[in-house]
């Protein structure tokens, strides 16, 4: 398996706000989502989802209603409200920013090196 | 948008904490069951897939925590499990309970019942609508503001142009009203037409004094609501019925409910008639005054409205004044009823009650670093406890969370304790008034208003984090497991923990500038009491005999005066009586007079006051004459004028000589004919006693025109207040009719003149008791908690041969070390205390050696009582039995 690196705080809540942005899922199928996108380099403590779900739904950033999952079973469903698109636009942008930021840095100092 | 029902619906689906967390449950268990299906289609066997499944997603138990913390309205649920987990706690410790209970009920009942009276007297707007707008006109003269008006000069004001609407009021003392067989005395407002409907109140039955009622000069009353319970009792049908004042019959035309008082301050709202009635209820031209009203929007809109009638009042009504331009007319903020009337006490009583206040929070302080330092010996004695908590995942907030319920209960027991303990104390303080003073009693009378809970919640809320949030922080402090482990550290430091040692400091600091101020106070009541006010207080009986509002109004007292004295004189248990227009702390009036001294030549202009005497009246009063003689039978109108003198006058313009025999010209009496002086005495102390009499010129009551009024005053061998009937009978079969007003004792009458002083010192006495109470239960635990904590040292010290004397010493001395520390730190607090009392203190400094060192005595003293306890339980350490037990 790969080296899986931690997350850094906060970024799972963004992790989760684009996962949910492609369609509406319960749970398990956010962290199936996230896996699939990042192919699997990032690790998520399973269990570290559910506080990120309720505190993004406390926020507005998302909304829930219950319905059937693929095998008939009662699930959650978590879909992005508009104040979440809205979030996770600008949170994108500045994560953007950072990350171009802090490797312009690493590459300028391995050059110089 | 939500509709409200949905919203509602939605907010009781959230607080259903059941549900949510059974939601939750099944959201995990499906993300369990879905993940350990994939591992399973992995190739896993089922039970292998779910033990993985498990273990990949961590803790449930944590994460189901977790969640439920992150749901905003969990701290609700949190909530009602922190307080029942609370009411847990403390039910365990009844002890701990108890005293911090009882030592924040004392703390806010105190500041809830000091807070009531300033509220009543000082920040309570009039029970009026938009009362914030209500302004009264003013003219100040030379800083002597006044708010009364010739009804003539508010009609010139009324008509000044660009002014705001100006309503009159005249609020007058009780009159006699009768309607069918009830009668009573009310209070009785002359009202300009519009003046009801500027107030705003509406009348709970029937209607409003309107301006029409005015022009036609309709006898027409708007009654109050408890009159028309006295007089109707409640009858709705009392509209349109008679009710006769002073025997002329008026028509009922309202009501006004019975939170309406007026607007003058601390007055009470009787009844109210059109203006124009007040000829026809003979209230004579001369004495036709108004107080003014008006609405203006903000203080700046006050400037601004008051220019224009400034301008007018000038230009009509101040020819009279010696100077009018120094007179300015004024708009004043009268939200809190009409300033500067003779029942407006606030200026006497701000600071005091400011300075109460600032007593009463003191004592809260004391309280709260009481429970506070109980709060930091059970976190220290909790810590296992929290520390399993903690290390069970409960994140430190949740922890301190918990921690700050249990001191909200304490807290909220308190408050409601100390509600209770407020409404009693107020209701004793308002049974140590004196009689008369009902309106002010129903200003300070404990409701549970609005302010007054507000302040009760906010001063329990601060409490709480005063006492609960530093204790709290610190039981579930980081480093908590190595303090654990590291329990001798403490029980070496054998004084007790520092934090305890500065509350019991400051404690003792606050304390002795509490007892400093109390102290101070009382020494300035004990001066004045013991000074000599120049008359002897003793077996003194007065009364006010009035004629105004009687049969004898036309001719006054002074035809009626001799035969009076003589009947009273003739009574048993009678030594001697008699009357003048005014007498120290009862009351009356004196007249304010220029005068000349005959052959000298004065360059000053000379005032002096003004009393008629009758003769005898020192002779009864025990004043005594420095020169000279008494006025006696031959002083009658149609002999010599004659005049006694004070010390006062005689030193000032006769200094050294003696004055009888000169001649004093007095302008206001007689023409300013000259009088000859017979005779001094010394002065006597007026009022409160704080003053020295200036120069004031007695005159025989024969010889000084006209009166209204005479006080009486008897001098008997009995206890004074059993002549009261006999009096009565006997001034009644002559005068039928004459009016008693104010019977009263010398002691009486004094007291109530030095009601301020009084309060000042009975209420700061009170604060300095509880904070020295709570001070030394405070002081009695953290020694108590520091023996406890030294047993084993003290058997040691046993063991190698102390004696109990020196056991017992060494726990007095770590008390008397505190107090002494505490009272270096307020010492100069206290007397900066004393310095702010100024004004209130009398014969005494702020900086007096007496009461400071007294005090510093005082606690001392009280701190080795409250030490004896622990001390003795120290002296009878056994030393086997403390060096075994662990």
């Amino acid at each position: 398996m790969a080296l899986a690196s931690e997350l850094l705080p906060g970024t799972l809540e963004l992790l989760i706000l684009k996962a949910v942005s492609l369609g509406p899922k319960h749970g398990y199928r956010i962290l199936l989502r996230i896996q699939e996108i990042s192919r699997g380099a990032l690790s998520i403590t399973q269990g570290a989802l559910y506080p990120a779900l309720y505190r993004l739904e406390e926020q507005g950033l998302l909304a829930s209603e219950w319905g059937t999952s693929e095998n008939n079973r009662r699930a959650k469903y978590y879909r992005i409200t508009r104040a979440g698109e809205k979030r996770l636009r600008e949170e994108t942008d500045g994560w953007n920013r950072l990350s171009s930021g802090v490797s312009l840095v690493l590459r300028a100092v391995t050059e110089d090196a | 948008m939500r509709s409200p029902a949905a919203f509602l619906r939605f907010l009781l689906a959230r607080l259903d904490r059941r549900r949510l967390d059974r939601e939750m449950d099944d959201e995990m268990a499906l993300h369990l069951e879905l993940h350990a299906e994939a591992l399973e289609r992995q190739g896993l066997s089922p039970s292998e897939a779910h033990r993985r499944a498990r273990a990949e997603f961590g803790g449930v138990q944590h994460y189901r925590e977790q969640a439920r913390e992150a749901r905003a309205l969990s701290w609700a649920y949190d909530l009602v499990a922190d307080v029942r987990y609370g009411v847990r706690m403390l039910r365990r410790s009844p002890g701990f309970t108890l005293v911090a209970v009882a030592s924040l009920a004392v703390g806010l009942g105190a500041n809830i019942a000091i807070f009531g009276v300033l509220y009543g007297t000082m920040l309570q707007s009039l029970a009026i609508p938009r009362a914030g707008e209500l302004a009264a006109l003013v003219v100040n003269t030379d800083g002597d503001p006044s708010t009364i008006f010739r009804w003539k000069d508010y009609l010139a004001l009324r008509a000044s142009p660009n002014a705001p609407e100006l309503q009159g009021v005249n609020e007058m003392d009780d009159i006699q009203v009768g309607a069918g067989k009830v009668s009573m005395l009310l209070p009785i407002d002359y009202v300009d037409g519009g003046y009801l409907e500027l107030i705003g109140v509406r009348p709970i039955l029937g209607r409003l004094i309107a301006p029409s009622d005015e022009r036609a000069n309709a006898q027409v009353v708007v009654i109050s609501e408890p009159a028309w319970t006295h007089l109707f009792a409640r009858d709705p049908g009392a509209i349109g019925r008679r009710l006769l004042i002073k025997d002329i019959p008026f028509s009922v035309i309202g009501v006004m409910p019975a939170s309406f008082h007026g607007v003058m301050f601390n007055w009470r709202f009787g009844m109210a008639v059109p203006h124009s009635a007040a000829a026809t209820l003979g209230i004579p031209a001369d004495r036709d005054y108004v107080q003014i009203v008006t609405r203006v929007a903000s203080a700046s809109a006050r400037a601004a409205a008051a220019a224009p009638l400034d301008a007018t009042l000038h230009g009509c009504c101040l020819a009279k004044m010696k100077d009018p331009t120094k007179a300015r007319l004024a708009l004043v903020d009268a939200s809190r009823g009409v300033p500067y009337s003779k029942m407006d006490f606030r200026d006497d009583y701000r600071m005091l009650l400011w300075l109460l206040m600032g007593g009463a929070f003191l004592v809260l302080l004391v309280a709260c670093s009481n429970v506070g330092s109980l709060m930091l010996a059970r976190g220290a004695a909790r810590e296992r406890e929290l520390a399993v908590r903690l290390s069970m995942g409960a994140s430190r907030g949740r922890v301190v969370r918990q921690l700050l319920a249990e001191s909200a209960l304490l807290a909220a027991l308190g408050a409601a304790i100390g509600v209770m303990l407020a409404a009693w104390a107020t209701g004793v303080l308002i049974a140590t008034l004196p009689a008369g003073m009902e309106s002010s009693a129903a200003l300070v009378e404990f409701h549970a208003k609005g302010a007054i809970i507000a302040f009760t919640i906010a001063a329990s809320i601060a409490c709480v984090f005063a006492f609960g949030l530093g204790p709290a922080l610190r039981a579930t402090r980081e480093d908590l497991v190595s303090a654990l482990k590291d329990r001798a550290g403490w029980r070496s430091n054998g004084r007790g923990r520092p934090i305890d040692r500065l509350l019991v400091i400051g404690q003792v600091a606050v304390t002795l500038v509490l007892v400093c101020g109390a102290g101070l106070l009382t020494a300035t009541l004990r001066n004045l009491r013991t000074i000599d006010p120049g008359y002897a207080s003793d077996h003194l009986l007065m009364v006010s005999l009035e004629t105004r509002a009687t049969g004898f109004e036309r001719d006054g007292i002074i035809p009626l005066h001799q035969e009076i004295l003589d009947r009273v004189r003739r009574l048993p248990g009678i030594q001697s009586a008699g009357m003048a227009t005014r007498i120290p702390a009862f009351g009356g009036r004196t007249i304010f007079s220029a005068y000349t001294v005959v052959g000298r030549s004065l360059r000053d202009s000379l005032e002096a006051d003004i009393t008629a005497i009758t003769p005898g009246y020192f002779a009864t009063a025990g004043t005594r004459f420095m020169l000279g003689r008494d006025f006696d039978a031959t002083d009658s109108p149609a002999s010599p004028p004659v005049v006694i003198v004070n010390e006062a006058f005689a030193r000032k313009h006769f200094a050294g000589g003696s004055p009888i025999g000169a001649q004093v010209r007095i302008a206001q009496i007689n023409g300013g004919e000259t009088v000859t002086i017979v005779g001094v005495v010394h002065d006597v102390r007026f009022g409160d006693r704080r003053s020295r009499q200036d120069p004031m010129l007695y005159l025989p009551s024969t010889q000084s025109g006209n009166w209204p009024f005479l006080e009486l005053m008897v001098r008997s061998s009995l206890s004074p207040r059993v002549l009261v009937p006999s009096i009565d009978q006997a001034v009644e079969s002559y005068a039928r009719g004459l009016r008693f007003r104010n019977w009263a004792t010398m002691e009486e009458a004094y007291n109530e003149t030095i009601l301020r002083e009084r309060l000042a010192a009975s209420l700061g006495a009170t604060c300095a008791l509880l904070a020295l109470g709570l001070a030394m239960v405070g002081l009695s635990g953290v020694v108590g908690f520091a023996v406890v904590r030294r047993t084993r040292e003290i058997g040691v010290r046993m063991a190698l041969g102390a004696r109990r004397s020196s056991v017992v010493w060494l726990v007095l001395r770590s008390a008397l070390v505190m107090v002494g520390i505490g009272v270096g730190i307020g010492a100069p607090l206290a007397v900066g205390a004393g310095r702010a009392l100024g004004a209130l203190l009398f014969g005494i400094g702020a900086m007096n050696p007496f009461v400071l060192s007294g005090a510093a005595v005082g606690l001392m003293f009280v701190a080795v009582l409250a030490s004896a306890i622990p001390a003795w339980r120290a002296s009878r350490v056994d030393p086997v039995s403390s060096l075994r037990s662990d």
